[in-house]
């Protein structure tokens, strides 16, 4: 059977060339698109390490020198750092929220980041730098590594401490990236100093090690360190739009209409001093800001691989039309000569399937050249011969799962064709 | 012609299958090429109120060395608004300068009332309403008194005007509180789309009504502005940047150790499309040349299929193109006609694929009507015009010769005795 195929693909070798080329150019363009889904999709399930869902971010307005309201006593820093602890004091109190944290130079799903490096021992690593208060822990769900609650986890945080990602301890504590075995634990890290600058000063105990972070669900988890700070940060008007404060509300509370209901009921209790409630929007809408970039790309990739599909489609669908009709004497006679219809349509499945392999193998070739040499989107999960294989086989199933679509509609032509009919001109 | 769309149609009728296959493959690609020029279009073509694109230049992010000597030493910003008048403010050449500071999120309520919304501000100047032509519902612009003398007037948009007044003639007069501070509504416009990146906002007042943003310390080149240059003419864009680069040659004889650069600004509107962060300033071309190649693959790969279903098509149809051959047509003719035929399907894939283009746009807003930052914009009047269906009709040219001309070639090729047996 399978010999008897070939020779029928090399007697029409110049269209089944050419027919081999397209599908081969196709292949290899769907291969690449469905890495990339795929290397998204496995990075999915690693755990992002953080929970946004009944998050607020409250954002704290200093009225403005125009503004008539505003109150031109001069005033020291720690009256101004009073203003703003007597505004999280008076958030706390409201029955539906859980818990409040602020921090500066983080900000889930905005791109606020700072970046610094920390030395143990005689290893250094690049980590972004996040303060926070204690209470971040339990406001975004952030667990310890050893599995501890948040709200145990932001217990441990001492202020003038540091909390640090697990990814960061194992590697500051074994020198081994997260691919390498080590036996040690980045807990281990747990009540050693670590260090800014090279010669050990400026040194800071590790208070905890928390689980593994993602920037967002489309990054890889990332080394991070949460410098714990408390009283405020000691703010001042000038400082204050960059220190950003979360509250966590309780999941009961949490209703659509909260925000319209909770900005109503504290506006007047909220105006302390010169500060007053500016904006309180869910993490979800930053969420959805932030990803959109991503989920465009994913779309886009999306779009690619069905509109190589359906154009894998289009061509098979040609080529197998022509051919059946061309063909139609030799069909005949082979059901004259004792063919079933259903072995018809076997044969020209099988013919349209070993096209495709051929197409496949050097598709294949390139596939895994263009991965060795780094040119797939290797930044969420590593290139690796198991991504290779699972891609490599979904997009040879979603060929074959075409190709026998579309031979399907000219195969059942060429079933019903009357012999007589076909070779009355023979 | 009618004899052609009649063929057409007698085939589609013989031939349902593939006829209707060749229109949806046809309908698929120009889809994908029409939202993707649709989207290109709502983004670059002149409409209120960025009716002057097209002879508008932009500037939008500095460059500072802080040390000659260590060229990459160097912080990358908006510009200040010093800047905006040492060097902008007093160009010559062009009609008209305006500058914009986003001054973010801020609360807005009216006096007395509890009803408060967060709405962005977009503080600039009274040469602003020159250079980009708002629909006013009611009122009219600050004027450059109210601006020089920092008065605490408000133009706010037609959402906003509803929200806090009810309606866009109530709020004429009216106070607004932003972030506590009293403005005067002055006038009320229409909504803005949120494609035009440079006066989307729903609330504007003038930058000298607050002291953060009026601030133009010398020697501090960050800040926070967006320049939009007017020009007469696109003819003297040149004459413009010449005369920017004078200004910033001038103003670093003044910055000591540091340097200012503009990265190759000012922009045309297509060309700032592709500079969205601060320190991109290298390969802006890159994006066109993407673009360019998605297009022709596009184009291409369906192209070289449909050429697979219309040479069966023509195969069915050798023998009639034989006896046209025998009674005196030439193969020019045939060829014509065989490409002629085939456009009347070209033209009723392009017109289902436009149709599609715009269900698609409308069914999937959100990806791909996205602005930069995240936001999603609105189908506009825009996207519907004379242009982009002559556009489309273009690709549809394009896409049928690709696909008809070989095998209308071969077909006219073939001899008559040849044809009249059927063997191709």
């Amino acid at each position: 059977m399978l010999i008897h195929i070939l020779k029928i693909i090399k007697n029409n070798l110049r269209a089944n060339l050419l027919l081999v080329a397209g599908i081969f150019v196709i292949a290899t363009s769907l291969w690449y698109a469905v890495d990339y889904v795929y290397a998204v999709a496995v990075n999915g399930q690693k755990s992002l390490g953080f929970e946004w869902e009944n998050v607020y971010y409250i954002q704290v307005g200093v009225l403005p020198q125009e503004s008539l309201e505003r109150d031109t006593t001069t005033r020291s820093p720690e009256m101004m750092t009073g203003e703003y602890l007597e505004f999280c004091n008076r958030l706390k109190r409201h029955p539906a929220v859980k818990d409040l944290c602020y921090t500066r130079m983080h900000f889930h799903y905005v791109w606020k980041n700072g970046f610094k490096t920390v030395f143990y021992d005689t290893l250094q690593a690049g980590a972004y730098t996040r303060m926070v208060s204690p209470g971040y822990f339990s406001v975004f769900g952030v667990k310890g590594a050893d599995g501890c609650s948040p709200e145990e986890l932001s217990k441990r945080a001492r202020p003038e401490e540091m909390v640090m990602t697990d990814n960061l301890a194992r590697y500051l504590i074994s020198g081994k990236g997260s691919k390498e075995y080590t036996p040690r634990k980045g807990v281990e890290m747990v009540g050693k100093l670590v260090s800014f600058n090279k010669d050990g000063s400026d040194s800071v105990r590790v208070s905890a090690v928390c689980e593994n972070q993602k920037y967002n669900e489309y990054t890889s988890q990332q080394a991070a360190f949460y410098y714990v700070r408390n009283d405020g940060f000691k703010c001042t008007y000038a400082s204050i739009p960059y220190q950003d404060l979360f509250i966590r509300v309780k999941a009961d509370a949490d209703r659509p209409g909260f925000v319209e209901a909770f900005r109503k009921e504290m506006k007047k209790q909220l105006r302390v001093g010169n500060l007053y409630l500016a904006d309180m929007r869910p993490m979800s809408e930053f969420r959805n800001e932030q990803l959109s970039d991503y989920r465009s790309e994913l779309y886009t990739y999306l779009a690619i691989a069905g509109f190589f599909l359906i154009n894998a489609f289009l061509a098979v669908l040609g080529t197998f039309w022509f051919r059946t009709q061309h063909r139609r004497e030799e069909l005949a006679i082979r059901i004259t000569s004792g063919a079933t219809p259903h072995s018809l349509m076997r044969l020209l499945m099988g013919e349209g399937i070993l096209l495709v392999t051929f197409a496949y193998i050097p598709a294949l070739i390139v596939a895994y050249n263009l991965g060795v040499a780094d040119l797939v989107n290797t930044w969420p999960v590593e290139w690796s011969l198991g991504r290779f294989i699972v891609g490599g086989i979904l997009t040879y199933f979603l060929l074959l799962v075409v190709v026998v679509f579309s031979i399907w509609f000219p195969a059942r032509q060429a079933m019903k064709i009357q012999p007589a009919e076909a070779l009355h001109g023979e | 012609m009618k004899k052609i769309i009649q063929q057409a149609f007698f085939q589609l009728r013989n031939q349902p299958l593939l006829s209707v296959i060749t229109v949806l493959g046809t309908a698929l690609a120009i889809a994908l090429i029409m939202v993707i020029l649709i989207v290109y279009q709502a983004k670059t073509a002149d409409y209120a109120p960025e009716v002057n694109r097209s002879r508008s230049l932009y500037v939008k992010w500095e460059r500072t060395v802080y040390d000659k000597k260590d060229p990459n030493s160097a912080g990358h910003s908006r510009p200040s608004l010093w800047l905006v008048k040492e060097i902008f403010y007093p160009l010559t050449t062009p009609e008209a300068v305006t500058a914009t500071y986003e001054g973010g999120e801020v609360l807005v309520g009216t006096v007395g009332s509890d009803e408060e919304m967060n709405t962005p501000l977009m503080l600039t100047d009274a040469a602003f309403w020159k250079v980009y032509q708002f629909r006013f519902l009611a009122g009219k612009p600050f004027t450059e008194a109210d601006f020089q003398s920092g008065m605490k007037q408000a133009v706010i948009a037609k959402s906003v005007a509803r929200r806090l007044f009810g309606g866009a003639e109530n709020a004429i007069g009216k106070d607004i509180l932003v972030n506590f501070a009293a403005y005067t509504v002055c006038g009320v416009v229409d909504d803005v789309n949120r494609f035009c990146e440079f006066t989307w906002s729903e609330v504007y007042a003038p930058y000298t009504s607050n002291a953060i943003a009026s601030e133009a310390e010398a020697g501090q080149t960050s800040g926070n502005n967006v320049i939009t240059i007017l020009a007469r003419s696109t003819d003297d864009f040149d004459a413009i940047r010449n005369e920017v680069a004078r200004g910033v040659a001038q103003i670093n004889t003044t910055l000591g150790d540091m340097e200012l650069q503009l990265m190759g600004q000012p922009d045309n509107f297509r060309m700032q499309l592709n500079r969205k962060f601060a320190n991109q300033y290298e390969n802006l071309n890159a994006n066109f040349w993407k673009y360019g190649i998605m297009i022709l693959i596009i184009l291409l790969v369906p192209a070289i299929n449909l050429s697979g279903l219309t040479n069966t098509r023509m195969r069915r149809r050798l023998e009639e193109l034989g006896i046209r051959k025998a009674f005196g047509a030439t193969r020019n003719e045939l060829v014509w006609q065989v490409l002629n035929e085939n456009l009347v399907l070209t033209v009723m894939g392009g017109l289902l694929g436009l149709a599609l283009a715009y269900l698609f746009l409308w069914l999937m807003s959100d990806w791909l009507l996205q602005t930069v930052w995240g936001a999603t914009a609105t189908m506009n009047a825009s996207m519907v015009s004379p242009v982009i269906f002559l556009i489309a009709f273009g690709f549809c040219l394009i896409l049928n010769m690709f696909s008809a001309y070989v095998p209308a070639w071969r077909v006219a090729h073939t001899p008559i005795v040849d044809s009249l047996n059927e063997k191709l």
